[in-house]
């Protein structure tokens, strides 16, 4: 499904990441672990088309994610708060998403509807701008909006942090729902060992933009993880 | 003539020098959205020619009290319509400066070089152009051109917006990376 070929991005003659092959199948729980500037973010831009690769290049569905805009259709990314218009409140911002993927009212209220639980009433109906909300309130909005279109890939950079204890075991159980229920391929960046190993079928674990470890997700995943960076 | 030109483009220039700039803290999620910048830039273009129109028909109070002005004032005014839009539109893909849009609207916020610069194409460009063919030939001469070249270019929309997008698409990256950077 995404296929990075000698994928390569230097800042200032140090390389931020560097992947000669990594391959991500479709309906894979893909889980990227690594310290801050390990590259995790500067790869899913790459994915995204963000940023230039300095060489090599992303392949979604087969097709150079800077040529084609055909992966915009069926790809939703949550990264940062510049992924929210924050002069809007979020029901402006849901139905100005809904208009880019010419969804009809009707199926995105069902959406907003079956988040109800997840913005736990937080969200909607507040009459609030998005920048008047908490930043886990934000974070909410914008993973809500990253699963707007129904998506066949999802990429979410450390969606953990910010969020209550409660969301964060709501926000697991959409993502494992999601993941048995239509097989989405998913994305996600976190520093919390716990929660990646619990989603993700499989974790590479980055260091200075070069992958350290490639693990299917099993029972030792965890600890093994944890030595590592205890070390 | 300078004034003819401040009164029809003043409202288009005020919101004009400032785009891409206007969408600088959420330009991550356009790009990485099914968002078409064909419809995109239609968009600030079919704008920036209701701001034009709107202050041509607003000036045409003045006509009404001296109407020895019509000729000048619509002349100018197809001028900023038909090329100082396509300036403003070209012009913003050279913007680096992110706007912080909950600030005040005093100050340097959001400015930097290239709102300096736009003025020299877009107020000083149209009085060059009249002035050369005043003196070359006559007024009226000058203004049938200045008016004649903004009927060519609002005739010539679809050609020279691809352009512009063509251009967007080319500096898209530097764009998204300076508007990353804070203000």
């Amino acid at each position: 499904m995404i296929r990075a070929e000698n994928l390569r991005k230097r800042y200032a003659n140090t390389d931020a990441l560097h992947l000669p092959s990594l391959i991500i199948p479709e309906g894979e729980a893909f889980g990227l672990v690594g310290n801050n500037g390990a590259g995790k973010t500067t790869f899913f831009s790459l994915v995204l088309d963000l940023i230039v690769p300095t060489a090599g290049s992303v392949c979604s569905k087969g097709k150079d994610v800077r040529e084609s805009e055909a992966w915009k259709a069926y790809t939703g990314a949550y990264l940062d708060e510049r992924f929210l218009i924050d002069f809007l409140t979020p029901e402006e911002y849901f139905d100005f998403l809904g208009r880019l993927y010419r969804m009809n009212p009707d199926d995105l209220n069902g959406f907003l509807g079956s988040m109800e639980e997840f913005f736990n009433g937080e969200i909607l109906g507040t009459k609030k701008y998005i920048r008047e909300l908490s930043r886990g309130n934000q974070k909410k909005i914008g993973i809500a909006a990253s699963l707007v279109a129904g998506p066949e890939i999802l990429v979410l950079d450390e969606p953990f942090p910010h969020l209550d204890p409660s969301s964060v075991i709501r926000l697991k159980r959409m993502l494992l729902d999601l993941k048995s229920r239509t097989g989405t391929t998913m994305l996600i960046s976190s520093h919390d060992l716990n929660h990646v190993t619990e989603i993700c079928d499989r974790i590479v674990l980055l260091e200075k933009g070069v992958v350290i470890q490639d693990l299917e997700t099993n029972e030792d995943t965890l600890q093994t993880l944890q030595r590592y960076f205890a070390a | 003539m300078y004034f003819a030109l401040v009164l029809t483009f003043m409202l288009s220039l005020s919101y004009g020098q400032f785009i891409l700039g206007w969408e600088s803290n959420y330009l991550d999620l356009l790009i990485s959205r099914p968002l078409n910048f064909r419809s995109y830039f239609e968009a600030k273009f079919f704008l920036l020619l209701f701001g034009g129109i709107a202050s041509y028909v607003a000036s045409l109070v003045l006509v009404f009290l001296r109407p020895q002005f019509f000729g000048i004032i619509t002349a100018t005014s197809l001028y900023s319509l038909g090329v100082n839009s396509y300036m403003l539109l070209f012009l913003s893909t050279y913007n680096r400066k992110r706007m912080d849009l909950t600030a005040s609207i005093f100050g340097m916020q959001g400015k930097g070089g290239i709102q300096f610069f736009t003025i020299v194409p877009t107020l000083i460009g149209p009085i060059v152009l009249f002035l050369i063919f005043r003196t070359a030939m006559s007024r009226d001469v000058a203004l049938l051109v200045m008016g004649g070249t903004g009927v060519a270019g609002l005739l010539l929309h679809r050609i020279i917006l691809r352009v512009i997008i063509r251009q967007f698409q080319k500096k898209r990256y530097l764009i998204a990376a300076a508007f990353r950077q804070s203000p």
